[in-house]
């Protein structure tokens, strides 16, 4: 799995983005 | 041992029960798929009231450590453990569908620690973690844990970012996959996120026993 975790405290995640790479050009890419 | 044998029958509906057909040897395979799944959205706003079905967590997730109403447009997450190491670690997230892939998130830590993480089990996984304006990446892989490399980051929220791509195997030094991991902030700084720098992760362990 891949995926968002938390070890001290609290930590919120605004959005997610899951991509397969095959299917965007040009990678690897910037963030 | 023989072990398990497997068939598949016809079955066809009759009066609203299904009726199994005659067992053959061989049997013309129907038209595939059935029923066209409907394609995984690739990105979620956490904009509704609870998790789709497609986030997953090991053993159980609990409505208090995992909330998408506490902050509206935010899934929240409340450390229950100390490490990716432990069994009680507050983890939400997807199967991996694709040998490369991209994963991308927007964090605010705020006071805490976490990120992104690609998990196995507790004994085998690799993080990128943003806590106390630091930003580290982490592998562990059996007894032995590193930090691969870690950088100083404004306060304030952050994306972070995890590929895997499938590497050949040359050797058996090598492969069969590669794990990066980045962070960049993002254009805009969302003005609802607190900014602190005062968080910390829990200690980690460089290398644990090889017999542990």
């Amino acid at each position: 799995m891949i995926g968002m975790y938390a070890v001290a405290g609290t930590v919120r995640f605004d959005w997610y983005d899951y991509q397969p790479l095959d299917d965007i050009p040009g990678v690897p890419e910037a963030v | 041992m023989l072990g398990r044998e497997t068939y598949l029958a016809p079955v066809s509906w009759v009066d609203g029960w299904p009726v199994v057909g005659e067992l053959a040897l061989d049997i013309p395979a129907p038209a595939w798929p059935l029923y066209p799944a409907e394609a995984t959205p690739v990105r979620d706003d956490f904009d509704d009231s609870g998790l789709y079905p497609r986030w997953v967590s090991p053993r159980r997730r609990s409505e208090d450590d995992c909330s998408t109403k506490e902050r509206p447009g935010w899934l929240s997450l409340d450390a229950s453990g100390g490490s990716l190491d432990g069994l009680d670690v507050t983890f939400v997230g997807r199967r991996q569908q694709h040998p490369s892939c991209r994963v991308r998130a927007l964090v605010d830590a705020g006071d805490g620690c976490g990120g992104l993480a690609v998990r196995l089990d507790e004994r085998h996984h690799y993080e990128i973690e943003v806590a106390g304006g630091q930003v580290r990446a982490v592998v562990r892989i059996g007894p032995l844990c590193t930090v691969l490399a870690n950088a100083p980051v404004p306060a304030g929220p952050l994306v972070l970012r995890v590929e895997t791509a499938v590497e050949p195997v040359n050797d058996a030094r090598g492969g069969p996959d590669t794990v990066s991991s980045a962070s960049k902030n993002p254009t805009v700084p969302s003005p609802r996120s607190p900014r602190s720098t005062a968080g910390t992760c829990p200690p980690r362990s460089p290398a644990a026993s090889p017999t542990g």
